[in-house]
């Protein structure tokens, strides 16, 4: 029974994402790639990975999402020449056939190798945990035991924004909010917010005792300054360069700052006294929660301007 | 086959229809989804096979991945600002090498 | 305070990156240059800490492996962290100089994360710490290519971006299912357990193509000249001499590391036909372009390929010969950062003085900017491979390698690839001596650009007189495994 539903659930995956790939309407290949990260979140529940499931539908389907479609509406204008699929002439159709079966069967020659994996490194994250600070083998993972991971990656958030930032238009002219001056959604969001805010600090808080995290949160509370921007919020904050830079580095300062301290007294870097590892790792994660909020707002609103580049010039 | 191997070959899948779709597109949205389907079979390859080797949950690979995923979001913003800023320029969405004698 | 000059790599950086960022026009720079010379310290401190204790291991937040990451000092990490620290160093005085505030402006953050990117690669022993690193130094890379703005660089950077995020799910696949075989990311711990079933060859072959594709070997390549020939002056000089050693530096780790000279013979052949076909494509190729940039640009694909010959000269029986073709691998790696970023520093000037890409706009200019052409000739020797240079000696390694194991092939390689380069320098050369009707009217570059491209010039060639201080720190031991 649970076979076939594993079964039915990949092959809408994979029909998902051929639909996605092939479609003609460009609109529609978003909306099925959305589509598919939601199922994807299902299929990670069937893989006993609760944290992921979270991830995938919020930053995956939902962030990834939002900025597709975002994109999607300023790409109007393109030359948009829908695929045609079976080029049978084109060296490059069959370079992409002959990759394409490769890796399926290189891949699945190797998946299909029994496997004995010598090394029980899930034992010794178990053996570990009482010592991290937290009871949430994913929390202890990311924030203790690979935190250096982390920090990297956050690097790497930081500097999506700041791509987006080099390209924003040349003149500082702020973009204009042309939205919906709608009263009734001002009075709802005014609502919502707050309660948006209150699930994001949630799942943080929950982070270190089941799934749930900074990635998560963070990816929550982006949506909530996306949904402020798009009805015409104040957003002057936003306009402000040093407040935008500012607000990215603040987790990626308090994390480095956290993990530099130990190295005054001659500990390894990133290492937390045993003490008060629990309250640090919270810290960094209000931290991080707060800076990747921010900067995945910043990356949907400077895209904004890194297309409204040639407004002024065409009549 | 236990259900974490059947998720395994489902991300072999994704992935050969990931290489197919990013070598064969030109339209650089089109190339973007492809990367992003690449992305997320290899995640599954990576929490799918391993579980399946050990026959319960492995946190080590479910937390690769939450990493993997903000990796994949940061590159996927950046890639979705530079097309945008070439489109704004240009009024073309593809490169200059695919988009033929026009 | 044993643990501080190792943690400083990254720290330092970091700590870059966010005073670049959240720091007043003036104050940015002041601080850049003061965690400049901080890093260049921290890096000497690490080089007596080695010549102390030898190769050690520091554990990330005191978990040690394989639960933790470790990052690894030892002889190859050290050659590469220095290499890093001068040029970047040089490179950053030059861009001082050399950009616009508004592109200094940004300038400072990407460059402090390559920065950081790059120490995280060369010290970690942890393979998905690597995926991370690489993608820190790719996202940093295009940035930088982006940086000038204009379409022809947008298009650049995307090609480079496409490429690079498809290597890095090359690389992460063949990691993913090396974690499931043997359930670690330890590179030392993997390698005591390894051997070549068929899913860890499929998993090694999807690294390296990634791999090699972010190093753009032939026939993955078609990404690197637009981008490096394209960038700004000290990108262009960043991404040749350092960015895509990153890469191939963990191709050497992998194949050292697992041994896999004596896994696989047909492997390593491979590679050496791929390295054998960017030397002579790449060096074509250099010959045939009108414009200065896109020459030196080709000439990195041809360099390239060079550090391929590394793989088939590994020999599973003779020892000697392994170590000499390593040894002359890494030199050659080496004079290649210090040659390459110096010729780029130096053609951006004689760029500058032109204020054309065009190899024709040169006319005259050996007699107006000597010491410019002088730090390009110096440059060009250690490329071409003459002697007293760098590029010489690692070289002379390389063919001496391959003629103890009697495998000619390469060494006509190796003289081919040379003339074919000795072409192309001489060919620019050709056109700075032409003279042109009609005064010129050349601009004159700030002192500061021609002194720090000359500086890069002359250590390429002071390395070919100081190799064995290189080639100490990298003993036997570190390619054959005892």
């Amino acid at each position: 029974m649970n076979e076939l539903i594993d079964l039915t659930l990949i092959c809408i995956l994979l029909g998902l994402a051929t639909l996605s790939l092939f479609t003609q309407s460009l609109f529609r290949s978003v909306m099925f790639f959305i589509l598919l990260g939601l199922i994807l979140s299902l299929v990670w529940i069937r893989l006993d990975a609760p944290d992921i499931a979270l991830a995938e539908a919020a930053i995956g389907a939902g962030i990834t999402g939002i900025l597709l479609l975002d994109a999607l509406a300023h790409l109007r204008a393109t030359s948009n020449t829908p695929p045609q699929l079976l080029q049978l002439k084109q060296p490059r159709f069959w370079l992409a056939l002959l990759s394409g079966t490769g890796v399926i069967l290189a891949l699945g020659l190797a998946v299909s190798e029994p496997l004995s994996p010598v090394v029980a490194l899930d034992l010794k994250v178990s053996e570990n945990l009482a010592e991290s600070g937290v009871t949430h083998p994913i929390t202890a993972i990311l924030l203790n035991f690979r935190s250096y991971d982390t920090l990297l990656e956050v690097a790497v958030l930081v500097l999506a924004a700041l791509v987006a930032l080099t390209l924003r238009q040349s003149d500082e002219h702020p973009v204009a909010n042309e939205f919906l001056p709608n009263q009734l959604l001002h009075a709802c969001l005014k609502l919502f917010f707050p309660m948006i805010f209150l699930v994001s600090m949630y799942l943080l808080w929950a982070g270190s005792t089941q799934p749930g995290g900074a990635f998560q949160a963070g990816a929550v509370l982006a949506s909530a300054f996306v949904l402020f921007y798009l009805v015409g919020l104040k957003t002057q904050l936003a306009q402000n360069e040093h407040y935008l830079k500012r607000g990215w580095i603040f987790g990626l300062a308090i994390f480095v700052l956290v993990g530099a301290v130990p190295l005054l007294q001659g500990q390894p870097f990133l290492t937390y006294p045993d003490a008060h590892a629990g309250v640090l790792i919270l810290l960094i994660e209000l931290g991080l929660t707060l800076s990747i909020g921010w900067i995945l707002f910043s990356l949907f609103l400077l895209s904004q301007s890194a297309s409204t580049f040639q407004k002024k010039d065409t009549p | 086959m236990s259900s974490y191997l059947i998720f395994a070959y489902g991300g072999v899948g994704l992935c050969g229809i990931g290489v197919f779709g990013f070598i064969l597109h030109s339209h650089l949205l089109r190339r973007l989804i492809a990367f992003n389907l690449l992305g997320s079979g290899t995640f599954l390859i990576l929490v799918g096979l391993s579980q399946s080797g050990r026959g319960q949950p492995d946190y080590i690979p479910q937390a690769l991945v939450l990493t993997g995923i903000v990796v994949a979001v940061a590159a996927t913003a950046l890639a979705l600002v530079l097309i945008r800023r070439w489109a704004a320029l240009t009024k073309h969405a593809t490169l200059p090498e695919d988009q033929g004698p026009s | 305070m044993a643990h501080f000059p190792i943690a400083g790599l990254i720290v330092f950086p970091l700590l870059g990156a966010l005073v670049s960022l959240a720091l007043s026009k003036r104050w940015r720079t002041v601080m850049s240059f003061i965690l400049i010379t901080a890093l260049l310290l921290n890096n000497v401190s690490l080089l007596f800490q080695f010549y102390g204790q030898g190769t050690f291991n520091e554990a990330m937040g005191n978990w040690s492996a394989p639960l933790g990451i470790e990052l690894r000092v030892d002889g190859l990490a050290l050659i590469f962290s220095l290499m890093s620290a001068l040029v970047a160093s040089v490179c950053a005085l030059y861009a001082c100089v050399y950009l616009s505030a508004t592109q200094l402006k940004l300038f400072w953050p990407f460059f402090w994360f390559l920065w950081a990117a790059l120490n995280s690669i060369w010290l970690s022993s942890d393979l998905f710490n690597l995926y991370v690193g690489l993608e820190l130094l790719s996202l940093a890379a295009v940035g930088l290519v982006a940086l000038s703005r204009d379409a022809t660089s947008l298009a650049a950077a995307l090609r480079y971006l496409f490429a690079a995020l498809l290597g890095s799910i090359g690389y992460l696949l063949g990691v993913a299912l090396l974690y499931a075989t043997y359930g670690t990311l330890s590179l030392p711990e993997l390698s005591q357990h390894f051997s070549l079933t068929l899913s860890s060859a499929v998993a090694l072959g999807f690294m390296c193509i990634g791999l090699l594709m972010k190093t753009a070997v032939f026939p993955m390549h078609s990404w690197l000249p637009p981008a490096h020939g394209g960038a700004l002056t000290p990108v262009s000089a960043l991404l040749s001499a350092l960015v895509i050693k990153a890469s191939f530096y963990i191709v050497l780790r992998l194949w050292t590391e697992l041994s896999l000279e004596i896994a696989s013979a047909s492997a390593g052949m491979l590679m050496g036909i791929l390295g054998s076909a960017a030397i002579l494509w790449g060096g074509w190729m250099a010959l045939n372009q009108t414009h200065l940039k896109l020459v030196i640009a080709y000439s990195t694909l041809a360099q390239v390929g060079y550090f391929m010959l590394i793989f088939p000269l590994l020999s599973p029986v003779d020892a000697h010969a392994s170590h000499l073709a390593f040894q002359g691998g890494v030199l050659m790696l080496l004079a290649h950062a210090l040659a390459k970023a110096g010729m780029f520093l130096a053609a951006g000037n004689l760029l500058f003085c032109s204020g054309q890409k065009d190899l024709k706009s040169l006319a005259g200019l050996s007699r107006y900017r000597p010491l410019n052409i002088f730090a390009f000739g110096l440059a060009g020797v250690s490329i071409m491979g003459l002697p007293p240079s760098g590029g010489f000696n690692g070289k002379w390694l390389l063919i001496q390698s391959a003629m103890l194991q009697s495998q000619w092939v390469w060494v006509a390689v190796i003289i081919m690839g040379s003339l074919l380069s000795a072409a192309y320098i001489f060919r620019v050369f050709s056109y700075t001596y032409r003279e042109v009707e009609g005064g010129d009217s050349f601009k004159q570059p700030a002192a500061v650009l021609e002194w720090t491209a000359l500086s890069l010039s002359v250590l390429s060639i002071l390395l070919g007189l100081a190799s064995m201080l290189v080639l100490d720190l990298l003993p036997i031991s570190a390619v054959v495994a005892q």
